[in-house]
């Protein structure tokens, strides 16, 4: 019996410190998606309201791309005869983006406080627009391995790697995104020079502007038009080596492909072979993410001022 | 164009029933089985063609004297038997026409020597019992009927019939159209609905177009005179038909659904005028475009319920034109002042077509209130016949209405108009805003405002402050009815940061905005001097940007939202009109 009671508790020890079946992290894929900041009207939000009534207006914004934003402006417009807005019309703000640690992305919620100021005389109800509107800088990262092929006449067939195109599908975690990278060899002599041909596109809800633009795209900055241009800086490595692009910066259009030549100083000879090499790319640019919530502002009936 | 033949030009019922009458009364036989006077009558006036004509005044073969004078004797006492007796039965009218009718058949017997002839004389009577039988009886009514007996009479003499044939001619025609109008209207008012009516005028139409095609010479005096007629029918009807006949009932149903069609036509002419001059002004001139304000309640004073107590009134009598001023919503605080009047429609200016208002002719009155009048005109000072009564509200109004602007530098416009890329597109939609062309919003009431400010959004040039946006407005009328009596005042507001330079009389308001006063001499020269006031009419207001206006406008905003403001002061008037006869005394 007691040899029993023995092997039960061995086995029962046993059961207790065996390996438990390991479960594998799933992979988060971060650098992927089109967006940067989201901003959307929260629903508790007072959109019908009565005249001479205040109303908080709540923003929710939520950071989903992949870069930090620092230094943003939030803004809100309304119309200021009907609804005037109390306390600050501008805020700056920061907001991380996805990561490993935090793969939503930072979450923020704005309150703004809005007063009814009166209806014109006879008028039952009026209804106005409060748009609300988010300016920030913004990167996007993307990196592949590119083909440097000195030889050009394909004296090896045995080479590691070919130039060509690589597509980059779905976005890097970042509105403007870099669609597509070509690399041809230009020969100079009996070398090479890699040239690289990087197709990028906005594919944001919002609007590019400057990096500088930032600074005036949520308020009333005079001569702003330049700086609300949509062009992105480019900055391109191989190497770690920085190389010359045109245009730069590069001018985003609409529902459009914008090309940008990249090319480096460093020529290849065919006695360096044939390898693989990580192109990094970063667009630096500015961003406006907009919001709009109609409110109605409603009389009572026999009320005639504030 | 035989006797028979025109009386077969009758149409409906009447005249069927007339031409039956008359191809038996052809027959000696059944002739004789009318037994009465009148069939006698009728017996011998149309005896068969083939009788040997007689000539007029030529002594006839020369019948024993006795002989010539019994007949007449006979008739002579028939007729005092049948006024007694119809006397004493209470048909005291026809027995003074059958007494009548009777010596003169034996005077025209004697004298003519014709005492067959002289009893067509005796269908008087029955011609006038059947108009005391429709209520018809009155001194015209009697008058044609005398005159159709006479011209029956005058038929039978060869030398008069063939200019009498063309006259029956005429008259069957006249005749067919009256009762065919008679005889739709009355069935139709018995219906007592409205469309039914419509079938008459066609029906009427029709007859016009039969006659108008037909090949006689008389169809030009028999339209004529069918459209005399019924121009007596319908102005004073009194003549013809007495107010409790049958041909009154239908005449005045018809009457009634003729304005009705002609009013409804024309309001329906009014809206279709007033979508295509809406159409026209907004395609070929500064017609600015506005949308009445969502409201409960419609906004303005209210005519309602115009009625008369009775449609017929005695001269010597009061006509009380009943109805009832409601007010809706005015949306504003002061009562409104309304004043009354009323009169005959087309006799505005004449004192003794004026009517009195009961209670008072003005008063003050506020919101969703009413109250009930009487305009009282003395039945005497209109005459007799038909007459339109129109009742006038004028009262004074104040319609508002607003324009919201998007302001942007231009600068900035650019820009968003490079990123975006499409210039079909236009610079809001990079705000999220989808009505990139506002329109103007105005408060319901008599008058339209329509509003402009120009391509949205307002582009605003830091170096030239002088060109501000300008205001378009346009005033219309937005009822169908009424004028527009006097604009005593416009008063607009521009958006912070703007001013209208050309106005002098203009104060800042609490909200920065600059609101001018355009009343008097100023709005005369603006609006012109006529009155009432032709409508639509267009005004336009230059705007200049202020010293640091831009900043004021935009209020540290990338895009700021503003809105124009206009207020308009005038004075309506509406009309509604009642129908009413006065019947003269008999």
């Amino acid at each position: 019996m007691k040899k029993v009671v023995a092997i039960l508790l061995v086995l029962l020890v046993g059961c207790q410190f065996s390996a438990l079946p390991k479960k594998k992290p799933v992979p988060v894929e971060l650098a992927v998606g089109t967006s940067a900041l989201e901003v959307s009207f929260n629903p508790a939000s007072m959109s019908n309201i009565l005249m001479c009534q205040e109303a908080d207006v709540l923003v929710g914004t939520r950071n989903a791309g992949v870069f930090d934003v620092q230094d943003g402006t939030y803004a809100l417009i309304a119309e200021e005869q009907v609804l005037t807005p109390l306390g600050d019309k501008q805020r700056a703000f920061s907001l991380a983006g996805r990561s490993q640690f935090n793969p939503p992305g930072g979450f923020d919620q704005v309150v703004f406080k809005l007063k009814s100021v009166g209806l014109p005389e006879q008028l039952e109800s009026y209804s106005s627009p409060a748009i609300f509107q988010a300016c920030y800088r913004y990167k996007t990262f993307a990196a592949g391995p590119v083909c440097i092929d000195p030889d050009v006449r394909n004296l090896n067939p045995r080479k590691p790697c070919r130039t060509g195109s690589v597509v980059l599908a779905g976005g890097q975690g970042a509105p403007v995104a870099v669609t597509k990278v070509e690399s041809v060899m230009v020969p100079e002599g009996d070398r090479v020079k890699p040239v690289f041909s990087i197709s990028v596109q906005h594919l944001g809800t919002g609007s590019v502007i400057t990096e500088e633009g930032v600074a005036v795209a949520c308020t009333s900055g005079r001569e702003a038009g330049e700086l609300l241009a949509s062009l992105a800086k480019v900055d391109v490595r191989l190497q770690n080596r920085k190389l010359t692009c045109s245009p730069e910066p590069v001018r985003l259009e609409a529902g459009k492909e914008s090309r940008v030549v990249c090319e480096g100083d460093e020529l290849y000879n065919i006695a360096q072979g044939t390898f693989s090499s990580i192109l990094s790319i970063e667009l630096s640019y500015g961003y406006v993410s907009t919001a709009v919530l109609p409110m109605t502002i409603t009389r009572l009936p026999g009320q005639k001022a504030c | 164009m035989g006797l028979k033949e025109n009386v077969l030009k009758f149409a409906g019922p009447g005249g069927w029933v007339a031409s039956k009458f008359l191809s038996r009364a052809k027959k000696p036989e059944v002739a004789a089985a009318f037994g009465a006077l009148g069939g006698a009558a009728a017996a011998t006036a149309f005896r068969p063609a083939q009788a040997p004509p007689q000539p007029v005044y030529a002594a006839s073969p020369s019948p024993a004297s006795a002989k010539r004078f019994a007949q007449p004797a006979v008739i002579f006492v028939l007729g005092v038997f049948a006024y007694l007796y119809l006397n004493l039965q209470g048909f005291k009218t026809a027995a003074q026409w059958t007494l009548i009718s009777s010596i003169a058949c034996v005077l025209v017997g004697i004298i003519f020597k014709e005492p067959r002839k002289a009893l067509l004389i005796l269908v008087l009577p029955f011609m006038i019992w059947f108009l005391t039988l429709m209520n018809m009886m009155t001194p015209a009514n009697a008058t044609l009927s005398t005159g159709f007996v006479l011209l029956l009479l005058l038929l039978s003499f060869d030398v008069a019939r063939e200019k009498i044939a063309k006259i029956l001619e005429g008259a069957t025609f006249v005749l067919g159209g009256v009762l065919i109008f008679w005889l739709s209207a009355w069935a139709q008012m018995l219906l007592d609905v409205p469309y039914p009516h419509v079938i008459t005028t066609f029906f009427m139409l029709g007859w016009i177009i039969y006659v108008l095609g037909s090949k006689s010479k008389l169809k030009w005096i028999v339209i004529f005179t069918y459209a005399a007629l019924f121009t007596i029918f319908f102005t004073v009807p009194d003549i013809f038909a007495p107010s409790n006949s049958s041909l009154r009932g239908a005449i005045d149903s018809q009457r009634i659904a003729w304005v009705n069609m002609f009013e409804s036509t024309t309001t329906w002419g009014k809206q279709l005028g007033k979508g295509l001059t809406l159409q026209y002004y907004m395609g070929f001139t500064d017609f600015e475009e506005g949308v009445e304000a969502q409201s409960k309640e419609p906004l303005g004073v209210f005519l309602e319920d115009v009625s008369v107590t009775s449609r017929e009134v005695l001269q010597t009598s009061m006509v009380d034109v009943l109805a009832t001023l409601r007010t809706k919503s005015f949306k504003i605080e002061q009562p409104l002042e309304i004043k009354l009047k009323c009169f005959e429609e087309g006799f505005e200016k004449d004192p003794k077509k004026q009517g009195k208002i009961e209670p008072k002719t003005s008063f003050k009155i506020e919101e969703y209130q009413s109250r009930d009048l009487v305009c009282k005109i003395p039945a005497d000072a209109l005459g007799v016949g038909s007459h339109r009564i129109a009742v006038e509200a004028t009262f004074d109004f104040v319609t508002t209405a607003f324009l919201k602007s998007y302001f942007m530098e231009q600068d900035r416009v650019q820009a968003i108009r490079k990123q975006i890329g499409d210039p079909q597109v236009n610079v809001l939609t990079a705000f999220g805003i989808t009505e990139t062309k506002p329109i103007a919003m105005f408060t319901g009431g008599p008058l339209f405002i329509g509003m402009g400010s120009g391509d949205q959004p307002i582009s605003l040039v830091a170096t030239e402050p002088e060109f501000g946006p300008a205001l378009t407005l346009t005033l219309n009328k937005h009822w169908l009815d009424g004028e527009m009596i006097e604009i005593s005042r416009i008063v607009v507001t521009v958006p912070p940061g703007l001013e209208i330079r050309e106005l002098a009389s203009c104060r800042e308001t609490a909200q920065q905005e600059q609101e001018c006063l355009i009343e008097g001499e100023a709005l005369k020269s603006m609006l012109g001097p006529e009155r009432p006031v032709p409508l639509p009419k267009n005004v336009r207001f230059s705007t200049s940007i202020k010293p640091d206006g831009i900043e004021t406008i935009l209020a540290n905003s990338p895009m700021a939202i503003r809105s124009f403001k206009v207020g308009v002061t005038y004075t309506y008037r509406i009309k509604k009109i009642a129908d009413v006869t006065v019947r003269g005394i008999a």
